[in-house]
């Protein structure tokens, strides 16, 4: 073909593969500056993302200020050697059982690239975290979705979904968006019926927020169920998410073949670092729990006398439902200064999910709840 | 030399040259037939074909090779014809170069304008290689949809319904059930022709879910499609016994949207909204007028907005303003105008029209110190080809676009909505007044 013009025009069509042709990109949103110009507010309260407004546990940020800039030109230990010594430690395992990664997002590629080939499909659920069958996707591989039943993971459809070609299933424990959670009795139930002919990933990144006492901790699990993985994440009670890392758990069998798709050096050495020490902190996470437990009921509370409708389970996170376009209420919070994580992308059409926080912030919230609420037809 | 690049897709290459009008015009026909098209169609592809491809012989490009694609479509064969812009005076291919408005003589000698009648849809355009672009869109042949088969509302609600895709039955008893129980301008033409509408829905051009009960009664519907890369626009949703209100009319929307939320549309649209459309999912278009007898187009974001930097003349800006302000959009309105700097003599127009709507949308493809002219000799043509609704597209994102403001306003154009995101930023809808 005759070009136009001095740039070489390339014909991609030819070369990209149909899954990868058909696939969105995830926009990110806009950095806090940009996004603030554009909304014209002088503040931006982050309500979107799960984040603990805490910070970091106390020993962690001791590590992150005193992080010697020199350290920068060095590689990191690419396998985490001392944090998987911790973790062992700590839950009783072999450090050969974890593999660390680049927040718990890269863990799901390895284990995807582990065990899919074409023709592989993965389940999980329909309403959950997204990454799962985005991952699947534009990897090439089928994602099933099983829809939620009464907003939690519906594991006789998810069994029956199951073929000969189903690799993976996927659960979300507690889910987010929902809160609900599977106890030890339905996850040990779903994996004696499973029964070895597939991977069960049991994604705990929400798991340290949990008080309930039958909610099952996967780590002891491990020993009995040879096909179980476990995520975990320092993103949202260690609030270490700007550090980005992750980690997964299993057998040493199971984490032997996923490691080898996993890609070495992706965790940076502050992250590392930090990580083992936010391990340390016993007062971290009980002060967490208890600024979640007060914001939750204070905004139930309110949503109750409001007549607008919620899903408050475990995690810092609460759906609500609005009698607006959610869309259309992320903008309308933003031009308010706060920032909240509409819900269709989730498949929960005019849901907003609020990450609770300290009390001023909630205060904020509900007073503007009303304003954005104020919607003509 | 032919070849199938993909299932139901045609190729050749052959040079600009007189000697291969033929061929040109015999592949165009040939493959048109082979694609599926009725033998009338494909003549008038080929004609159609023989037209422009005469005329860019007429402008002697030198050297220049043409791409002709012939593509299979659900429910039409579409022609496209590529060459590079190179060696071409650009201005050339506005419809109404060369061409005497008040001269129906001087109209037949118009070659672009002859294939354009030949057509469903036509289009012009300079597409992101660099090419310019002819389309040419032939659709197969439907029988319209029987008064006598319609089919009346069901006599009570149905309970205990599920949301079901249905198949090609299911679908044809849907349309009859909505050609008899809502108003024509609650649906789109194209649910007149059943055979069209399940062949588009086998193609995924359309997509329908209904609502049917336990013993397969069926209450209600809704159906989408993509338009363009960016935008799904549904209709419906329809619910055909009142108490079957709101549940089933919010399941088939949520549905819908659900499905929407993860593809890449960034937004909904509905612009002809039925009244069982439920409240509070989607948001009004266009500013209303105070009647809530007739809503207006109403649309729906489906990611979270990240605001954006848009252009527009100063003339643009009050309306944005107030309409970026209304629907809560995050921008930054950046105005732009001539300073005394030299344009380009000529402007070019990329025109599309769909003969059976009655429309046209214009887009512009280059600026120009001419584009007022340019602007009325376009609205001209089209009025004398009898094309009722004329639209004129502006995109926000390309600064140049901006230039032909002032003439679409003083030609009695007026901006009627902003769409979000439709094209590389928010494009604004302008639609011809009166008559010139």
């Amino acid at each position: 073909m005759k070009m136009d013009g001095s740039m070489r025009q390339m014909d991609f069509d030819r070369l990209v593969p149909d899954h990868i042709r058909c696939f969105t990109a995830y926009i990110p949103s806009k950095p806090d500056d940009v996004l603030m110009r554009m909304a014209g507010c002088d503040r931006l309260l982050r309500l979107n993302n799960n984040e603990n407004p805490l910070g970091p546990p106390a020993m962690a940020r001791k590590v992150i200020d005193a992080f010697p800039s020199d350290r920068v030109a060095l590689y990191p230990s690419g396998d985490a050697y001392h944090l998987r010594r911790r973790l062992a430690d700590l839950f009783g395992l072999h450090p050969d059982q974890f593999l660390v990664g680049n927040g718990a997002n890269e863990v799901i590629a390895f284990v995807i690239k582990a065990f899919c080939r074409e023709g592989d499909n993965i389940i999980t659920a329909d309403k959950t975290f997204a990454v799962y069958e985005w991952v699947a996707e534009f990897s090439g591989f089928e994602a099933r979705l099983v829809p939620l039943k009464d907003y939690v993971f519906d594991d006789e459809a998810m069994l029956s979904r199951m073929d000969e070609r189903t690799k993976i299933l996927f659960v979300c424990n507690p889910n987010n968006p929902t809160g609900t959670y599977w106890s030890e009795q339905k996850l040990r139930c779903f994996l004696d019926r499973v029964a070895g002919r597939a991977i069960v990933v049991v994604d705990e990144a929400y798991c340290e927020f949990v008080e309930k006492s039958d909610f099952p901790d996967g780590m002891r699990l491990l020993d009995e169920y040879p096909n179980l993985v476990v995520f975990r994440t320092f993103s949202k009670m260690y609030a270490l998410a700007g550090l980005r890392i992750g980690y997964l758990a299993g057998g040493r069998e199971v984490v032997d073949i996923i490691r080898r798709t996993c890609v070495v050096y992706s965790v940076n050495g502050l992250a590392q670092e930090a990580a083992l020490k936010a391990l340390d902190d016993v007062a971290h996470v009980p002060a967490t729990r208890e600024m979640v437990r007060t914001a939750k009921a204070m905004l139930c509370r309110e949503f109750e006398a409001l007549g607008l409708p919620h899903v408050c389970g475990e995690g810092n996170y609460i759906m609500l439902r609005l009698p607006i376009s959610d869309t259309l209420a992320y903008r309308k919070f933003m031009a308010r200064g706060l920032l909240v994580r509409s819900m269709s992308g989730f498949r929960f059409p005019n849901w907003i999910r609020i990450t609770v926080g300290f009390p001023d912030e909630m205060n904020y919230f509900l007073e503007t709840l009303p304003e954005v609420l104020t919607h003509e037809r | 030399m032919i070849s199938t690049e993909k299932k139901r897709t045609l190729t050749t290459v052959i040079p600009v040259a007189e000697a291969f009008i033929p061929l040109a015009a015999a592949f165009v026909a040939q493959g048109a037939r082979g694609l599926g098209l009725d033998s009338e169609g494909a003549d008038a592809l080929s004609l159609a074909t023989e037209e422009v491809m005469a005329y860019l012989v007429g402008l002697n490009p030198d050297n220049s090779d043409l791409e002709i694609r012939c593509v299979a479509g659900s429910h039409f064969v579409e022609t496209d014809i590529a060459l590079p812009v190179r060696n071409l005076q650009l201005q050339a291919f506005n419809m109404t170069a060369a061409v005497c408005a008040e001269d129906e003589a001087c109209l037949e000698q118009m070659g672009l304008l002859i294939a354009s009648r030949m057509c469903d849809r036509f289009q012009i355009s300079r597409s992101s290689g660099g090419n310019l672009l002819l389309r040419l869109v032939k659709e197969k042949t439907y029988p319209e949809i029987s008064e006598d088969g319609l089919v009346s509302p069901p006599a009570s609600p149905v309970s205990d319904f599920t949301l079901q895709t249905p198949d090609a039955a299911q679908i044809k008893w849907f349309l009859r059930r909505v050609n008899r129980c809502v108003p024509a301008a609650l649906f789109p033409a194209d649910f007149r022709y059943p055979g069209k509408v399940v062949d588009m829905a086998s193609a995924g051009d359309f997509h329908l879910l209904l609502a049917l009960g336990a013993g397969g009664a069926m209450g209600g519907g809704i159906a989408w499609r993509r338009e363009g890369e960016k935008t799904i626009e549904m209709f419906g949703p329809y619910v055909f016994h009142d108490e079957n209100h709101p549940d089933m009319a919010r399941a088939l929307l949520e549905a819908c949207i659900g499905d929407a939320a993860r593809s890449p549309a960034l937004a909904l649209i509905n612009r002809m909204p039925p009244p069982s459309l439920p409240d509070g999912y989607l948001e009004a278009l266009t500013a209303g007028d105070g009647s809530r007898d007739v809503p207006g187009p109403r649309f729906r974001m489906m990611h979270e907005d990240p605001g954006c930097v848009v252009w527009c003349h100063p003339e643009l800006a009050a309306f944005l303003r107030r309409e970026y302000r209304r629907m809560v959009f995050p921008r930054d309105i950046q105005e732009t105008a001539a300073n005394g700097e030299t344009p380009e003599p000529f402007s070019v127009l990329s025109a599309e029209m769909d003969r059976n709507l009655g429309r046209a949308n214009l887009r512009p493809v280059w600026p120009g110190a001419d584009a007022e002219k340019n602007l009325a000799d376009h609205a001209a043509l089209l009025r004398r080809e009898g094309i009722a609704s004329i639209f004129f597209e502006m995109d926000l994102g390309r600064s140049d676009q901006t230039m032909f403001t002032p003439g679409l306003l003083a030609l009695g154009f007026v901006p009627r909505m902003v769409l979000p995101y439709a094209g590389t930023a928010d494009l604004v809808i302008f639609e011809l007044e009166a008559d010139l």
